[in-house]
């Protein structure tokens, strides 16, 4: 029943123009129909001659179908056209079935429907006599067909035709039919039947179509509608203005814009608080256009091409930065989506100048450190040239003093000659020293693949050589291989081995290693002894010049070599880095990290 | 070794002093000219200025130069020395006090036959020295012949 409510709604609610013309439709011919019997039956009671109201009667059924052919051919025109049916079907959505009538219904409709005619007819048949009135019979044929299509308006037609022949057709109670006429009229009315039913059934099948249509129409609309807000709400609630606009071109130059729409944001990002919408760009921004005739330009090609463009402007007029972006949805047409970048671009602007004012200060460093590097430079210079000269007299002529008079010198007047001599010696090796390490931060350091291994051999045997009394044992870890300065790492390495060879030197057993140890991702170089060692407390004071932790008499240097030492590592990047107790020997490690991270130095 | 001399060129009368005993002890101290700044090495070789009464002379068989000297310098000196027709195949050792890199390669680069530091220790620089005036006078065969 819940179905049958259903079709009945649908049938007769709903706004739709096409249901509307429907219901004028089918009640405008229920009424002209039921007119036209009535009145038309009257104008037969004139005509006495039975032949005259015989034709009479034909030319009215023949009239009554044209009319109704003329209504169907109406209804004909309101079928959707086939090709869209085609199309509407194909994508048709699921079966709508439950919304229409069970068929049985519509058959159970067709035959009581068609039955309660045969009943009136019977009513009436008294006052009409044996006026078959067929015309009664197409209201519940139509009224089938229109509810049920073809089957139960066939069921109707059937029906109908068989009682009103078997109740209404002289003779009575038989199927015969005696006069041509109502033989002529029973077969237009089973003819008329049939049609209606078909082009009913047809309707049917259109109107389907079409509801079909409509929903999947309604279906892409909501989508659409999802779709249209989703955009909307983007549109109204982003953080970038977007302006559409239309170009105004004079000739062949842009002039102006006009805009047709705004975001909420465009006021924000923009800072033009009053509407835009329908003024002009020359209005809302006056001088634009004639101080930025290549943004126009561009605009301008935008619309014309449709390629997309950005870049990024200041607008002296709104003293803002923006971004541009335009796209072109249509020919002449232009959407700009416009981002306020003022305070990125002033922080770019104030790293810019921080960058320069950094740069500045850094040469400006560097030519003071270039300076000061050239004087130390001169200063090493002055030192090994001009200091030297008069140390060297001092020994020499002392020497020669006591080579050509050694003989007539007394006593203390020999040694006091002898002790200048020792003094200038010591004072020779002071100024090397210092020229070692003056020289090991000056200069470029050069690239080079140096073994370190083969290197402390060589070194070792030369100190040995020195001093062939001493009897000491090595043990140097054979292909240590590194990169850096040949020349700067071999005094790394004489320092460091003059000292193990140096705190040694009271050790019977002497032993000098060289090896390799890897902590971490840093690699090692180390030169361990087990001589003299130092006192660890002061462990800080070893790498400074001139600071010695043992007495002269003790082990006798210069306290510079360490310095230098530690100076070229630093220059290659690396670390020393010692170790040692008192009278436990001493360990000096160091690393060079890859030559490219100190590259720049060079 | 008549015929054969050392050029000197040294500013400082000390080590001046030092070398001439040592090469006096070397037995090579008779043929010994001493000039004291670049300028007047330049005016000894060419026969100018000063030295112009020396037009006809002899060259050194071999000139030890210092390179800091006053007026001109021991590598201006080389250079004027390399330039001129007369000296320019003359034997020049760069006796110097330096040991910089920066004066060797630029001695090398004018021309200087050989670089020789002078030690700081007397006893090694006297014997650098004999061993210099004796192997550029007796060992070392000049280019020209006198």
């Amino acid at each position: 029943m819940n179905r049958v409510r259903l079709f009945f709604r649908r049938l007769f609610m709903g706004s739709s123009a096409r249901k509307r013309f429907i219901l004028w439709a089918t009640s405008g011919y229920l009424i002209f129909g039921s007119a036209w019997i009535f009145f038309s039956d009257r104008l037969l009671l004139a005509f006495t001659d039975i032949y005259a109201l015989a034709r009479l009667s034909t030319a009215k059924g023949i009239a009554f179908i044209s009319l109704t052919t003329l209504l169907l051919l109406l209804a004909f025109c309101i079928i959707p056209d086939r090709t869209d049916q085609r199309e509407s079907l194909r994508s048709a959505p699921p079966c709508r079935s439950s919304e229409h009538l069970p068929r049985w219904i519509a058959y159970a409709f067709a035959l009581s429907v068609t039955l309660a005619m045969l009943w009136v007819r019977m009513q009436i048949a008294v006052s009409f006599d044996t006026r078959s009135l067929l015309i009664l019979f197409m209201l519940p044929i139509i009224l089938s067909s229109v509810l049920g299509g073809f089957g139960p308006g066939l069921a109707a037609t059937a029906s109908a035709a068989l009682g009103i022949n078997y109740f209404a057709i002289p003779p009575l109670h038989s199927l015969q039919i005696e006069q041509p006429h109502d033989l002529f009229q029973w077969c237009m009315l089973i003819a008329t039947g049939l049609l209606a039913s078909y082009l009913n059934e047809r309707l049917h099948r259109a109107r389907k179509q079409a509801e079909d249509r409509q929903a999947m129409q309604e279906a892409a609309q909501e989508k659409l509608r999802a779709s249209e807000a989703k955009f909307r709400y983007l549109y109204e609630n982003m953080l970038n203005g977007v302006i559409h606009a239309r170009m105004i071109i004079q000739g062949d130059t842009p002039v102006d814009m006009e805009y047709i729409s705004a975001n909420p944001a465009f006021a924000t990002v923009t800072g033009i608080t009053e509407s835009v919408v329908g003024r002009r760009l020359s209005e809302v921004i006056p001088g634009y256009c004639e101080n930025n005739p290549e943004s126009l330009q561009t605009f301008v090609q935008v619309a014309a091409t449709g390629i997309p463009r950005r870049w990024e402007q200041y607008l002296r007029e709104l003293d803002r930065w923006f971004s541009f972006s335009i796209y072109s949805p249509a020919h002449g047409e232009v959407i700009i989506v416009t981002e306020n970048i003022t305070d990125q671009k002033r922080a770019e602007e104030e790293i810019f100048l921080l960058n320069t004012d950094l740069e500045q200060r850094v040469e400006q460093r560097t030519a003071e450190l270039t300076a000061a590097n050239q004087e130390l430079d001169s200063f090493a210079y002055a030192v090994s040239h001009d200091l030297r000269a008069p140390l060297r007299a001092m020994s020499g002529f002392s020497q020669a003093l006591i080579e050509d008079y050694g003989e007539s010198l007394q006593g203390e007047a020999r040694m006091f000659l002898e002790q200048i001599i020792i003094g200038s010696r010591k004072m020779g090796e002071l100024i090397e020293g210092l020229l070692t390490l003056s020289r090991s931060t000056r200069g470029r350091l050069h690239r080079d693949r140096v073994d370190l291994s083969e290197m402390a051999r060589r070194l070792l045997a030369e100190l040995a050589q020195g001093q062939p009394e001493r009897r000491v044992e090595w043990r140097i870890e054979p292909d240590l291989v590194t990169e850096g300065d040949a020349a700067m790492l071999e005094v790394v390495l004489r320092n460091l081995l003059d000292n193990a060879w140096k705190y040694t030197a009271r050790r019977e057993k002497a032993l000098i290693r060289f090896f390799p140890r890897i902590e971490g991702l840093q690699h090692f170089f180390c030169i361990g002894d087990n001589g003299a060692g130092f006192d660890a407390t002061h462990a800080n004071k070893l790498f400074q010049p001139f600071q010695r932790l043992h007495r002269q008499e003790e082990f006798p240097g210069t306290g510079i070599g360490l310095a230098t030492a530690q100076r070229i590592i630093h220059r290659h990047g690396g670390t020393l880095l010692a170790e040692g107790q008192r009278e436990q020997g001493a360990t000096f490690c160091f690393n060079i990290p890859s030559y490219s991270a100190i590259k720049r130095e060079s | 070794m008549k015929n054969k001399s050392i050029l000197l060129v040294e500013d400082n009368p000390q080590d001046e002093m030092l070398i001439l005993r040592a090469l006096k002890k070397a037995n090579v101290a008779n043929c010994i000219e001493v000039v004291r700044d670049g300028q007047q090495a330049v005016d000894f070789l060419f026969g100018q200025g000063e030295f112009q009464d020396r037009a006809n002379f002899d060259l050194p068989t071999v000139i030890l130069l210092d390179i800091g000297l006053p007026r001109l310098s021991g590598l201006e000196v080389l250079e004027r020395i390399r330039a001129d027709q007369r000296t320019g195949l003359l034997p020049v050792v760069m006796l110097t006090s330096s040991d910089e890199e920066r004066d060797r390669l630029q001695s090398y680069e004018c021309g200087a036959n050989s670089f020789v530091r002078k030690p700081l220790d007397f006893s090694e620089f006297a014997e650098t020295v004999a061993r210099l005036g004796l192997y550029w006078l007796a060992t070392n065969e000049p280019p020209c012949k006198p």
